[in-house]
């Protein structure tokens, strides 16, 4: 019996039941001695989509998914949401990658085809977001400790950073600068939670200019909220989408949830910024 | 023809999904709603703030929980850059066929559907063959009677 959610989805965005009759009429085939369906998603730029109970499954050739295939995939996607999303690509079949939120997927989807495909996605966006979400997204339910320290300590920050930000639930994903005039920062505190940039550099940071990244740019990028959180006095959650370059390694994609906070201390200012990843992947092309 | 599986319009076989408690129109255009802001890599902060509701308002719409009212709609479709008829594309066809007029049942000549009946119950079969000669004879019009006659 046939699944009937088992769909390809062609490069003009209709779709189709696989290896359905109305599938190879319109392909003016009669029934195929081969792989029919690898075939259209390697050569033809189809995308196929399997839902199994909690799960969607999306196999494709990112080189060729379009805007009309990629736009209708999100639709099916939105229509069958489920726990989580496996993409798979036909490059590396069976290898799967598992996304729980179809945001995410849809993004990693789209980043997949901006490598060498039809699709364009900028290095860097980052957007700002309701505070409340802390309190209402269990996935950032790690900052509510934080938010709330900084709340009841009105910014004033505590002499030992070890008792804010090294905190269990935040992952070691903290950072603490220093406001330095006019433009600049000292990173004051970094955690050990920060991976794509090895596993020495929260230690080789501590100390340096906030512009001295292993990617510059995503460091310029970055900076630029933690000046505007010093000068606005107020706690910031921001979303970040940014691709990483860091010499030696395969550039990545990140995705992550930030928040930022206003400090100070015996006349000096400090904003620290605790992160929550949603995704990061390597790209396919390695610098 | 184009037809749909929940509610993806899929171009083969017809799968009926009529269920009264729903207001499917409004469940097609919020997820039209949500799937045009994720393919523009929108936060629900941005596009809310074009609408001018929260985060939280949007969220239920998109959900489908509340209805989308038509100056929302309007103010989103500008922010997502697409026309208001973006939002009810690929409307499924069960979904659309009970908004239009029913369509008039085809009539059978109950006599005939009779004949058919008892035909069928002729349990000898030369009779029954013999019978449909004749029924086929009688029918025939007189030019085709005469081409073949």
């Amino acid at each position: 019996m046939r699944n009937p959610h088992d769909l390809l989805v062609d490069d003009e965005g209709r779709v189709w039941h696989t290896g359905s009759p109305e599938l190879l009429r319109a392909l003016h085939i009669g029934p195929p001695n081969h792989d029919l369906t690898d075939y259209l998603i390697r050569n033809m730029g189809f995308a196929r989509f399997r839902l199994f109970k909690a799960d969607s499954r999306i196999t494709f050739q990112p080189r060729f998914l379009n805007e009309k295939t990629f736009s209708r995939l999100v639709d099916i996607m939105v229509e069958h949401e489920g726990e989580r999303t496996l993409i798979e690509t036909v490059e590396t079949p069976g290898r799967l990658e598992i996304i729980p939120d179809i945001e995410d997927a849809a993004a990693r989807l789209a980043a997949l085809a901006s490598d060498g495909g039809n699709l364009s996605r900028p290095d860097f966006q980052r957007e700002i977001l309701s505070l409340s979400r802390v309190r209402d997204q269990p996935r950032l339910y790690g900052l509510r400790g934080l938010l709330k320290n900084w709340k009841s300590s009105g910014g004033e920050l505590p002499s030992e950073f070890s008792r804010v930000f090294d905190k269990s639930d935040l992952l070691g994903r903290t950072m603490v600068i220093r406001v330095a005039e006019p433009l600049g920062g000292i990173v004051e505190h970094a955690g050990n939670g920060f991976t794509c940039f090895g596993s020495s550099w929260s230690r080789a940071v501590v100390g340096n200019d906030l512009a001295r990244q292993p990617d510059p740019q995503y460091g310029q990028n970055v900076a630029a909220s933690y000046l505007e959180t010093h000068l606005t006095g107020h706690a910031r959650l921001e979303f970040v989408e940014a691709m990483i370059r860091v010499p030696g390694q395969a550039p990545r994609r990140s995705r992550y949830e930030r928040l930022l906070l206003p400090w100070r201390r015996g006349g000096a200012s400090f904003v620290s910024v605790a992160s929550v990843l949603r995704t990061s992947f390597a790209t396919a092309s390695a610098t | 023809m184009p037809s749909s599986t929940g509610h993806t319009m899929v171009c083969d076989e017809t799968t009926a999904l009529v269920d009264d408690k729903v207001d499917w129109v409004n469940r097609h255009v919020c997820r039209r709603l949500k799937s045009g802001r994720i393919v523009k890599g929108l936060s629900q902060e941005t596009l809310a703030r074009a609408m001018g509701i929260s985060y939280q308002q949007l969220q239920r719409y998109e959900s489908a929980k509340s209805r989308l009212p038509s100056s929302l709609m309007y103010r989103a479709a500008l922010r997502l850059e697409v026309p208001v008829g973006y939002f009810f594309d690929d409307m499924p066809d069960d979904v659309v066929a009970p908004l239009q007029p029913p369509a008039k049942a085809p009539e059978f000549d109950k006599p005939a559907l009779t004949a058919v009946r008892n035909i069928e119950g002729i349990v000898n079969p030369e009779t029954r063959q013999s019978l449909l000669r004749l029924i086929d004879e009688l029918s025939r019009p007189a030019d085709r009677s005469d081409r073949f006659g």
